[in-house]
């Protein structure tokens, strides 16, 4: 006789046969072997109980919508507004100055791109500075005057980002007084006569980090920081509308530096 | 960065993306923690993506940076000196109010599930909850096979014995000695 004799069932088949991962074949010598040994049918039912329990308790978690910051396409884009780098070294800077008085859970925070103190100031001296200003007319028109001003101030050499291709044409700008020291506030204005103005001020905090949008009110706009300067591109409408003009500004003062 | 590699990410990462929270969420017991390291995760596999084999598993890949950078967290907390009490788990973490007649068992699970050895735990959410087969939470955890199975075994026992504890009392659970691994 060439009688087939299963190979004895041993605990991974009984798991494997918990999990679904038998061929048909052993799994119906797992299941008659179960049938005979009512001890290892018992475990097998326990382990089956808690393989529900556990995906039952789990599956809401995957049920719910994935969270806009999860999204791939969020993420894409502000991969293209700034390299990861910048947004990690942002976060080191708040876990750095968050120690002693930050602790525990809400240390995971800090992984938040949230805003932090120099960024959201310079955002809102970079919004007041534009209501200020923005009703004025342009402010000082001599550009090669006024951006060794502004240097001279800022003590770094300044660059007016062309925003022509963005159907913006440089106006005019001013030096400006901050909370944080001085700044230069540029002014351009669209074919319809709106009119947005960019920031720079040298960053005590924040010396690099990602770019951010923030709003108040009717202004809003985009700030960020690189080497050591801190930028803004502000105006009204709908903020979203700037967000392209800041990637320019920003790649030009990129290759500028460069 | 190219046009293409931006649909890949679209039709081949998005999707993963509730799985990757659901295990994050099991293994730190935290949703927005769990929430941050899926971000970072996806940020990391994002910019590696074109380091990723052609031939390879994409959803084994994304895992296993997921928990590469779930245990660094975990380590980290706990060389902070912080770590989960059994008790302060978060309910609200798994969610799903069970039927009244079945809550304290829930719970029971809950608070086994939470007390697993974090190593245990990878391996029967991988297997139970993402439906991996041996050999692939064996790679995504770069453990041997073998390994994977007596941690699954180990961990399922645990869970059979805290479920055990507050009903009926009854011998431990143990594998019958017929059923001893063979090596």
């Amino acid at each position: 006789m060439n009688k087939y004799t299963p190979p004895p069932v041993n605990e991974d088949d009984l798991h494997a046969f918990v999990d679904g991962l038998l061929d048909a074949q052993r799994g119906k010598e797992v299941q008659d072997h179960l049938d005979r040994h009512p001890e290892d049918a018992a475990l097998v039912s326990t382990y089956r109980e808690q393989r529900q329990w556990l995906r039952s308790a789990l599956a809401p978690v995957a049920d719910e919508p994935v969270p806009e910051r999860l999204q791939i396409h969020t993420l894409l884009a502000r991969r293209d507004a700034q390299p990861v780098w910048h947004w990690r070294m942002a976060a080191a800077v708040v876990l750095a100055l968050g120690t002693g008085s930050i602790g525990g859970w809400q240390m995971h925070g800090a992984m938040d791109p949230a805003p932090t103190a120099g960024i959201t100031a310079l955002a809102g001296e970079a919004r007041t500075s534009f209501t200020v200003y923005a009703g004025d007319g342009p402010g000082d028109t001599d550009r090669t005057a006024l951006l060794r001003q502004v240097s001279d101030k800022l003590q770094r050499p300044i660059e007016i980002p062309d925003l022509h291709k963005s159907g913006y044409r440089y106006v005019g700008g001013r030096l400006v007084a901050t909370a944080n020291g001085a700044g230069g506030l540029f002014f351009y204005e669209g074919a319809d006569g709106t009119r947005i103005a960019m920031m720079v001020r040298p960053m005590q905090v924040d010396k690099e980090a990602p770019m951010m949008k923030q709003s108040s009110g009717p202004v809003g706009g985009f700030t960020w920081a690189a080497q050591g300067l801190g930028y803004s591109v502000v105006g009204t409408g709908p903020t979203d509308l700037l967000h392209p003009i800041a990637n320019e500004v920003r790649r030009q003062l990129r290759n500028g530096a460069a | 960065m190219s046009k293409r590699q931006d649909l890949e990410l679209l039709t081949e990462l998005q999707p993963l993306i509730p799985a990757l929270r659901r295990y994050a969420t099991a293994m730190v017991r935290h949703r927005d923690l769990a929430d941050d390291l899926v971000q970072d995760c996806l940020e990391r596999a994002i910019s590696h993506w074109h380091t990723r084999k052609q031939a390879e598993n994409t959803r084994q890949w994304v895992f296993a940076i997921a928990h590469n950078l779930i245990v660094n967290r975990l380590r980290q907390d706990k060389r902070r000196g912080l770590h989960i009490d059994i008790a302060d788990v978060d309910e609200a973490a798994f969610a799903s109010p069970p039927p009244q007649e079945a809550r304290v068992r829930h719970q029971e699970l809950l608070r086994a599930i939470a007390a697993l050895p974090e190593e245990q735990r990878a391996v029967i959410t991988l297997v139970s909850v993402e439906d991996m087969s041996y050999a692939e939470a064996a790679k995504t955890l770069d453990i041997p096979v073998g390994t994977v199975m007596s941690r699954l075994a180990r961990a399922r026992e645990r869970l059979a014995r805290a479920m055990e504890g507050g009903m009926e009392r009854r011998e431990p659970v143990a594998a019958p000695p017929q059923l001893r691994r063979l090596k």
